[in-house]
């Protein structure tokens, strides 16, 4: 096959049509006749007993129609579930309760449910809902939480709910043998995922009894949850998936679709639930805090030759994801460097603050942001350039990981991404403002895309071609805006030799699409790509073969283009697609397939001491930034930013350089403005006026730069982009910082107040 | 209870429908269909509720459904009825300035608006013109290009 | 239940007779900008909303004689768009621009911002430093009082129940047309101000004639910082000057600790807002 047709060039989105003009329906654009409104009534308190609920007044209010609490859910508590096929066991599985029962472990917990005829019958039904709460005095600091008599937040003796180890070498003897050892601690903040779509869907009960939830999610496998928790077989409820506004992996867990379930369960009727933006903020997951304190010792030459790691990560009030998250910073917290001498320890640790679980970049940005600002304080200290200490140290193809040993067979584009990104910054900003001071910074990284191999993940599409020579596609991939379903229509164009025109893909439906696992994990341009590859081109053969006989040459110089089965040798010689389909379905042949694609299996490890494959492959990146600080309020702006990652292979540009300058944004805000902000447990910044993201306004030029090495696990030797590109530019920015005012903030966010008191020491006595 | 009515006019056609005194324009527009007016934070902090009112930008969860009685509304879906909403949809779509699509209705009528009063800006000024716009998947930089690559046409 | 009640009254006669029978049931309704989001968050309840907002007489921005008049419904683009309010009142034109967004714009009002009273409001910091004079009637009478004494407390202010504002002045005068605006905020677009300044000044002879200066988020309400403005008065422009005026602003200004900024910072930085105000006046 000579170039590509469709791969490789820039495609506009299947969807960016519908999404243009308005007609595509998210989650809350589609109504039922009859249709109820639910609301959920949220716990006042981050930490308390539930002494007694009383719905009676509740319940004859005119036009409620039913009012939930624990009792009335068949199976109020299970276990969290992410699409694996196994169990995982070791604590992955965490408790997943549904109502609050005799004990609310943060503030924003449900306890109780209401469907009534109007929402705002439904707002009032929650105010004649009389709850009893004892306070109790909870914990809120993962630190505190681990100490022995520390209050308990859930039902076992400890906070802990997951430790984990790795390492290698001697780390004595590591630090015994530095010229240099830096020691420090960071800290990283509870942020949102602030997508513009809330959570929310619709529930109904189809014909034959089948719950059918219509909802935005990342997990479509989370049906069977939902049935469990109502004690039904898992072919009687249904998940619609919709095209999200975003998911960022807040969207992973089981937001609304429990509670819609039940509520359509119990009223026979259509019932809807969209949480408004203070309640997202309020009580759906958020990014796990962590403490980082990080000892590194290096050599005079600038050789790393040991790094010693404790993790402590604030997993909130249940565990959802928290174990998992924290063991991706356990393996990512060396960062992709060879190091002899390692050992890293993790804690992740419940707390009765809103609880923690996906975020974009899953565990791997918190380490990073310590890491690569580490190494910038050793480049210092050693007086060695910024971009050479890492080349001295960066892992290269062959070598392994530090911390688990994990071999890099695919290509480390290391330090090639590193270069590319600080040379795209270009000449030095020229700044006329005698109080602002210029910096640059650098920052590189790495990320996985795939799933944890022990998971033992697939995916299925299923790919047909019509007699007309039209495509159709059933993928349960879930869409969350990265493009994840356009991505399958054009490996499926580029394999038939049809344009893009031509494919119409079914999606996110557990009942009628093969599962295609979670939009999770960076995975999916790999799994679902390369399961829709295989599909396609199982359909390509056969079609193939077919005009091989008719034309009476051989397969190999057949090629499909345009929809005409060409002989390479001769354009002139060919046969129109549609003619070769309609002698396949003459002959019986079919032309549908249903692809699996496996990732490679691997055994739960030993958490105390993980070794090995963890993950399929990783993807490599570097940012580089240059800031301008103003020295008097210590407000930054970000001028210049540069974004390099070796994609593998980029199947659309367009999306991968979304991907890339959205991604640094995301990063952007995580370490200059974004907190949510809890004391206590009490979330201190509501909604979108208290909790604030970049503007276009704050946006600084952005300079996309794709290193295409063909040397990914994925479809064309892709790797996978949509998490990789968030998780590295914090600490480009604070090493910009750095650079231009000799400040190291090592709390994020980068705040100006947090700027001028390290530069105005002396007016800030406290 | 009152009852009381708004008449109005969205994207070329005359609406008249029943309405609550406090009801914002954006439940008004929602339950009469017009779903592509979304809502993401019913505080006027996300830009994506916006609509174009007698040839201003407004943040329609900000506004009463009862203030608008009159009045001539463009949403989203109106864009393509006009030349420059045309070309704005199709520089959307071809420069990738659409990842979800949640912000963009909203960030489209904004662009809209803005370039029929002014019609060639450069990035900068785009930037800011948007800044009552989020978005969060794709850094702004696409949606600029797009903006953008409609001005220089319009320079033609 | 929450009852709400709708009105739209055609003349700023007919809104004062409604405030008067309505009283404290009346929320008189422009841009909605706040109003709105205080339904939803219930601290508006049971209201008669009186749409104000197509009523002429209360628009409009004209110059008379030696004042500026700006009817209370003028919007933030209005003011931006104002060749009068760029000439005659920079300050509050620089605020203009900087305030929330570019949409948000287009429906705010100068007098909803006065009325919402917020200790952040970025119309009134400016206007203070204009020493604007606010015009407010009622059916029985209608009084002049001047901004720097209209906030009482955060979203508190001397306006009756029965009362409304029905136009804005300020002076056209040299200290007014020489006026700068500084708003420092966490991002660059809808931003709440973490601090704000306006300083209006009249040099000469190098020496200050007058001056008035307005911050906003640093104390309960937006405030004149009367004290350094006694201080500055008649003192010759130099640096040893401006470094004493920093220190007095930092005593001068009374702020508090919120999510967005602490004490201190809020103290810290007005001094820097002072000094950069001042300097871009006086070079």
């Amino acid at each position: 096959m000579s170039e590509f047709k469709v791969v490789g060039k820039p495609m506009p989105r299947d969807d960016a049509w519908a999404k243009v003009r308005g007609d595509l329906k998210y989650a809350d654009d589609f109504s039922l006749p009859g249709m109820l409104y639910a609301k959920v009534l949220r716990s006042k308190y981050p930490a308390a007993k539930i002494i007694s609920i009383n719905i009676s007044k509740a319940e004859q209010l005119e036009g409620v129609r039913a009012v939930l609490t624990a009792k009335d859910v068949p199976h109020n508590e299970t276990v969290t579930r992410f699409g694996q096929s196994l169990e995982v066991g070791k604590g992955f599985e965490g408790l997943y309760r549904v109502l609050a029962d005799k004990k609310v472990r943060f503030m924003g917990e449900a306890a109780a449910l209401v469907a009534a005829d109007t929402e705002e019958i439904a707002e009032e039904a929650l105010d004649l809902i009389e709850v009893e709460y004892e306070p109790l005095p909870g914990v809120f600091d993962p630190i505190e939480a681990m100490k022995p008599g520390a209050y308990l937040v859930g039902e076992k003796n400890t906070n802990i709910i997951g430790e984990f180890g790795c390492g290698q070498g001697d780390i004595e003897r590591g630090f015994a043998e530095a010229d240099i050892i830096i020691e420090d601690t960071y800290k990283v903040p509870f942020v949102d995922h602030a997508y513009l779509e809330t959570e929310g869907g619709i529930a109904w009960i189809d014909d034959y009894g089948v719950i059918n939830i219509r909802v935005g999610s990342q997990v479509i496998e989370h049906f069977r949850d939902v049935a469990d928790v109502l004690g039904l077989p898992h072919n009687k409820v249904r998940y619609i998936g919709t095209m999200m506004g975003g998911g960022f992996g807040g969207k992973e867990d089981i937001t609304v679709e429990t509670y819609l379930a039940l509520l359509t369960w119990k009223t026979k009727k259509p019932v809807r639930l969209v949480y408004t933006r203070e309640e997202s903020i309020l009580c759906h997951s958020k990014r796990h805090p962590f403490v980082m304190r990080y000892k590194v010792g290096a050599r005079k030459d600038g050789k790393l030759n040991a790094l010693d790691a404790e993790l402590i990560s604030d997993a909130g009030a249940y565990p959802y994801l928290s174990p998992w998250v924290t063991l991706y910073a356990t393996v990512n917290a060396a960062g992709p460097y060879c190091i002899a001498n390692v050992r890293v320890k993790s804690y992740c640790v419940l707390t009765n603050n809103t609880f923690t679980s996906a975020n974009r970049g899953f565990g791997a940005p918190q380490p990073n942001v310590v890491y690569e600002s580490l190494m910038d304080e050793l480049a210092e200290k050693l007086n060695i350039d910024p971009l050479e200490i890492r080349r001295i140290n960066c892992l290269t193809t062959g070598k392994a990981l530090s911390t688990t040993g994990q071999i890099f067979k695919t290509h480390v584009a290391l330090p090639e991404v590193a270069e590319k990104a600080w040379a795209a910054l270009g000449e030095p900003t020229e700044f006329k403002d005698e109080n602002k001071k210029i910096g640059r910074g650098l920052a590189i990284g790495l990320m996985s895309y795939g799933r944890m191999t022990f998971l033992h993940d697939s995916s299925r599409s299923f790919v047909k071609l019509e007699s007309d020579g039209s495509v159709l596609i059933r993928s349960g991939i879930p869409d969350l805006g990265g493009g994840q379903v356009s991505l399958l229509c054009q490996i499926a164009a580029e394999e038939l030799g049809v344009p893009m025109s031509r494919i119409k893909i079914y999606y996110s439906d557990t009942a009628l699409t093969p599962l295609a696992g979670t939009t999770t994990a960076t995975r999916q341009t790999y799994m679902s790509g390369n399961a829709t590859l295989k599909a396609a081109r199982e359909i390509r053969k056969r079609v193939i073969n077919k005009a091989a006989e008719l034309l009476n040459v051989n397969p190999d110089k057949l090629d499909i283009i345009n929809e005409k089965v060409i002989v390479n040798y001769d354009q002139s010689q060919y046969l129109p697609l549609v003619k070769v389909i309609k002698a396949c379905n003459t002959a019986g042949i079919e032309l549908f397939y249903v692809a699996q694609f496996n990732a490679p299996f691997t055994i739960t490890p030993d958490l105390s001491n993980i070794r090995g494959m963890t993950f399929p492959d990783f993807t490599f990146g570097a940012q580089a930034v240059e800031v301008a600080v103003d020295t008097e309020t210590g407000q930054v702006e970000v001028l210049k930013l540069t974004t390099c990652y070796d994609v593998g292979k980029a199947i659309n540009p367009l999306s991968v350089e979304g991907q890339m300058e959205g991604g640094s944004i995301y990063g952007m805000g995580y370490a200059l403005m974004e907190e949510v902000i809890m004391e206590k447990g009490i979330t201190m910044t509501p909604s979108y006026a208290e909790y604030i993201i970049p503007t276009a306004a704050d946006v600084p030029e952005v300079k996309a730069i794709l290193v295409e090495s063909g040397g990914g696990l994925g479809p064309y030797g892709a790797k996978g982009i949509g998490e990789p590109a968030c998780s590295i530019i914090a600490p480009a920015i604070l090493n910009a910082i750095y650079d231009a005012v000799g400040v190291r903030i090592k709390n994020l966010p980068a705040t100006p107040e947090k700027i001028i008191r390290a530069l105005k020491k002396d007016f800030f006595k406290k | 209870m009152e009852e009381h009515r708004v008449e109005l006019t969205v994207n070329g056609e005359r609406i008249s429908s029943a309405t609550k005194p406090e009801e914002s324009l954006l439940k008004f527009l929602r339950r009469n269909d017009f779903t592509e007016v979304k809502c993401g934070c019913e505080k006027g902090e996300c830009g994506t509720c916006t609509v174009i009112i007698n040839k201003k930008t407004v943040k329609s969860c900000i506004m009463l459904a009862l203030q608008t009685n009159g009045k001539e509304i463009w949403t989203a879906k109106g864009l393509e009825k006009q030349e420059l909403g045309r070309r704005l949809q199709e520089s959307f779509v071809n420069t990738g300035a659409i990842q979800c699509g949640f912000c963009t209705p909203g960030m489209i009528i904004t662009a809209k608006n803005y370039l029929d009063q002014n019609p060639l800006p450069d990035k900068e000024e785009i930037k800011k013109a948007i800044s009552g716009n989020l978005c969060r998947c794709t850094g702004y930089k696409k949606i600029v290009d797009a903006i953008y690559a409609v001005a220089v046409e319009n320079q033609k | 239940m929450n009852q709400f009640k709708y009105i739209s009254p055609k003349t700023k006669d007919e809104v004062l007779e409604i405030l008067k029978e309505e009283n404290i049931r009346a929320c008189l309704v422009a841009g909605c900008t706040n109003v709105l989001p205080n339904i939803r968050d219930k601290k508006i309840v049971s209201k008669v909303l009186v749409n104000i907002s197509d009523i002429e007489e209360l628009k409009g921005i004209s110059k008379e004689q030696d004042k500026i008049c700006i009817g209370p419904l003028t919007t933030i683009a209005e003011l931006i768009n104002s060749e009068v309010i760029l000439k005659e009142g920079k300050g509050l034109h620089q605020a203009a621009e900087q305030f929330a967004d570019p949409i948000v714009r287009n429906s705010a009002t100068v007098g909803g911002n006065l009325v919402d009273a917020s200790p952040a409001a970025d119309m009134a910091v400016p206007l203070l430093a204009l020493d604007a004079i606010l015009k407010i009637e009622s059916v029985e009478r209608k009084r002049d009082v001047r901004l720097k004494d209209f906030f009482i407390g955060p979203e508190k202010t001397i306006l009756q129940e029965d009362e409304m504002i029905t136009g804005i002045e300020f002076e056209s005068s040299n200290i007014n047309k020489n006026g700068y605006f500084i708003k420092l905020g966490l991002r660059k677009a809808m931003a709440i101000a973490v601090a704000s300044i306006a300083v209006n000044l009249e040099v000469r002879e190098n020496k200050i004639a007058r001056i008035r200066i307005a911050m906003g988020s640093v104390a309960p309400t937006p405030i004149r910082l009367t004290v350094i403005e006694e201080f500055l008065k008649n003192n010759e422009v130099n640096d040893g000057l401006i470094e004493e005026a920093i220190n007095k602003v930092h005593e001068e200004v009374d702020p508090i600790s919120d999510i967005r900024a602490s004490e201190e910072y809020r103290r810290y930085v007005s001094g820097i807002l002072f000094k950069r105000a001042f300097e871009k006046l006086t070079l």
